[in-house]
């Protein structure tokens, strides 16, 4: 499969690829607040001031990219609307680090409740 | 990687930041950059989804007739969903690159990855299961 051209522009799908974009992180955004309340619950039985800290970062990591993604989506539909080339860009990389660092604090805080048990 | 060094890079093209990578080529049709960024935001979903899964099988389950297999479960999958974390930014960059410079898209290791993963995590869980019903 190659890359596409940059002469293939089809601007009558446009707005569907802004709103399939939005809704995407939508989801996103929900399943980032979700596992912070999961966390939030592991972390009931412990008294460590820190142990509350990964469910509080993923559920404001989740109001942040609902937010954000409210706020980009008029900006994405336009950009479409104008053909314009390049999409807004958001931080990707962040997102992508906040996940391992989630996934490493969550190690430690389950490590911590069964050595606790 | 000695063709990289021949293009002046000293870092492999994914481990650039993002806007590194968007000075690299010419912008692609918008519409295969939000591609690209909505297969990313699958996997980190997917990311997600299995640490939430390994969170819940230590918190939530009962303990399996085997002592610490729940614990190897859910260690198990945590780890899994690092690895797809960085592994999806991974993709999403050499994807991206490969945009830009109009060069054949990228095959991504993640999907045998996972598939082997979860295969491996619910056939232990099976066995674990079986064990205790035994």
């Amino acid at each position: 499969m190659t890359a596409p051209g940059p002469d293939r522009e089809h601007p009558a799908d446009a707005p569907d690829v802004s709103e399939r974009t939005y809704l995407a992180w939508q989801r996103t955004g929900l399943s980032f607040a979700a596992l912070g309340a999961l966390l939030l619950h592991a972390a009931g039985g412990m008294h460590h001031p820190l142990a509350s800290l990964p469910g509080i970062a993923g559920l404001v990591a989740g109001g942040v990219i609902l937010l954000r993604a409210l706020v980009r989506y008029p900006r994405l539909a336009a950009a479409a609307r104008a053909r314009r080339r390049a999409a807004p860009p958001v931080p990707l990389a962040g997102v992508a680090v906040l996940v391992v660092a989630l996934g490493l604090a969550a190690l430690a805080l389950l490590i911590s409740v069964a050595s606790q048990g | 990687m000695s063709e990289r060094r021949a293009e002046g890079r000293s870092w492999p093209g994914w481990w650039r930041p993002p806007k590194a990578i968007r000075s690299v080529g010419e912008d692609p049709d918008y519409r295969f950059t939000l591609a690209n960024e909505r297969t990313f935001l699958a996997w980190i979903r997917t990311s997600l989804a299995l640490l939430a899964g390994g969170v819940a099988v230590i918190q939530l389950v009962p303990n399996f007739s085997v002592p610490a297999g729940r614990h190897a479960l859910g260690f198990t999958l945590i780890v899994l969903s690092i690895v797809v974390a960085t592994g999806s930014y991974r993709h999403w960059a050499e994807s991206e690159m490969a945009l830009r410079l109009r060069r054949p898209l990228p095959p991504s290791l993640l999907p045998p990855i996972i598939g082997a993963g979860v295969a491996v995590v619910s056939l232990v869980a099976l066995i674990l299961v079986a064990v205790g019903a035994a």
